[in-house]
């Protein structure tokens, strides 16, 4: 069963210091780093491209050893700012660019904060029905590029940077098939603007994420038999503090449960929940048993899947 | 199922937004006059969205769309929920 082995991150080294914007924004700077939560967002130059902030993640991955460039078969890009315009597709870029075998499988997925929970579940079943063994799933959605700055609907919550997540067999967690639902008629919600530029309008996201995701949440993990209380650690899209800590409420979870690790960085987009993972991967690090993962915004897209560890010997293969 | 509301008694409508103010800024002893503005009672952007779904769930009521800020009032917030209805 093909499974998430490792995962490599970047972050760029530019930071904005929200807390020396609160005044700018009219906001308290307890505001900034106490409800939204991020204290500074990493913010990429604009000369550093959707594929450079990927080579950047491959790096720190290559690091961790285990990926061998020559027996990589899948390459999966998760972006809504592609480099180009997206054609070619970046992820046929990053073939070149890591000189990675002409045998690659290699496509974009057009998806914001649910991207990264999509791609997994594709990723895995494309990977078992063609027999390919060592996938790497890209995120990288730089929203610096297209924040109007001042906007403070959206210039105090994203951050740029990248992942990339080692798919293949025998990993430290199985893939579980997960649930994916779309409400196309609030996708203005989160949209860009004719000057190109994003714009949010927050009260209906909130809404959706307080209403939409932990209902979800709740009946996928009663499909399986489970409750909240099965599961160990629930890694949700890091959209702000505000966002984790009332959902963590809705859903009767203790904070320590439903981490917001994402202070530093912004609201990484499809990269959020890949890093926060990495940290449940890493040598040394008590390995959860069972985590949730929850991805939503643009589309409106949401989307949860279960990753149990291998190590887990009693639970069955799905 | 539980009822869904198709139309807004004022008062209800009243009580609803107060208990919830409270509850957010965990003052039981909260005061809001029809006219003040949100902000002015101490509550911020984000604490008033949640002001919106605690109403609703006060009322089973969906207000869809709508846009409450600091600077409503009950009274606006009124006017905008009750637009909600004049819709269905």
């Amino acid at each position: 069963m093909i499974g998430v082995a490792a995962i490599g991150t970047y972050l760029p080294a530019g930071r904005i210091d929200n807390k020396a914007r609160a005044a700018e924004a009219g906001k308290p700077v307890e505001f900034v780093t106490d409800k939204i939560g991020f204290h500074s967002l990493a913010r990429a130059p604009a000369n550093q491209s959707t594929v450079d902030l990927c080579v950047g993640a491959f790096a720190d991955l290559e690091t961790q050893g285990g990926v061998k460039r020559d027996e990589v078969d899948c390459v999966i890009l998760c972006t809504q700012n592609p480099d180009g315009w997206g054609l070619p597709h970046n992820s046929a870029v990053l073939q070149s660019t890591l000189d990675l075998p002409r045998t690659v499988a290699a496509f974009d997925i057009g998806l914001g904060c649910s991207g990264y929970v999509y791609a997994l579940a594709v990723a895995r079943a494309f990977m078992e029905a063609n027999g390919l063994r060592n996938g790497l799933i890209f995120t990288a959605d730089p929203y610096s590029r297209i924040i109007a700055s001042r906007d403070w609907d959206t210039d105090l919550l994203f951050g740029d940077g990248a992942s990339v997540t080692l798919l293949r067999e025998r990993a430290a967690y199985a893939i579980r098939p997960g649930v994916f639902a779309t409400d196309g008629r609030l996708g203005h919600s989160i949209a860009r603007k004719n000057d190109g530029s994003l714009q949010m309008l927050g009260s209906n996201v909130f809404k959706f994420c307080m209403t939409e995701v932990p209902r979800q949440i709740e009946t996928y993990l009663a499909s399986r038999g489970l409750a909240c209380e099965n599961v160990d650690l629930f890694l949700l899209h890091q959209g702000s503090r505000f966002i984790i800590d009332n959902l963590a409420a809705r859903l009767g979870l203790p904070p320590e449960k439903a981490p917001f690790a994402a202070a530093h960085t912004g609201n990484l987009v499809s990269s959020s929940i890949p890093f926060l993972l990495k940290t449940y991967l890493a040598d040394g690090v008590a390995r959860p048993a069972r985590l949730l993962l929850s991805g939503f915004g643009v589309g409106l897209s949401w989307a949860s899947l279960l990753l149990e560890s291998m190590d887990e010997q009693s639970r069955d293969a799905t | 199922m539980s009822k869904v509301v198709t139309q807004l008694d004022k008062e209800q409508f009243k009580t609803a937004v107060i208990e919830g103010a409270r509850r957010l800024r965990k003052d039981p002893a909260l005061v809001l006059a029809d006219a003040d503005e949100f902000g002015i009672a101490g509550l911020d952007s984000l604490d008033v969205m949640n002001l919106v779904l605690e109403v609703e769930s006060a009322l089973q009521a969906d207000f869809g769309e709508i846009n409450i800020g600091t600077e409503d009032s009950i009274e606006s917030f009124f006017i905008k929920a009750s637009r909600t209805f004049d819709r269905i």
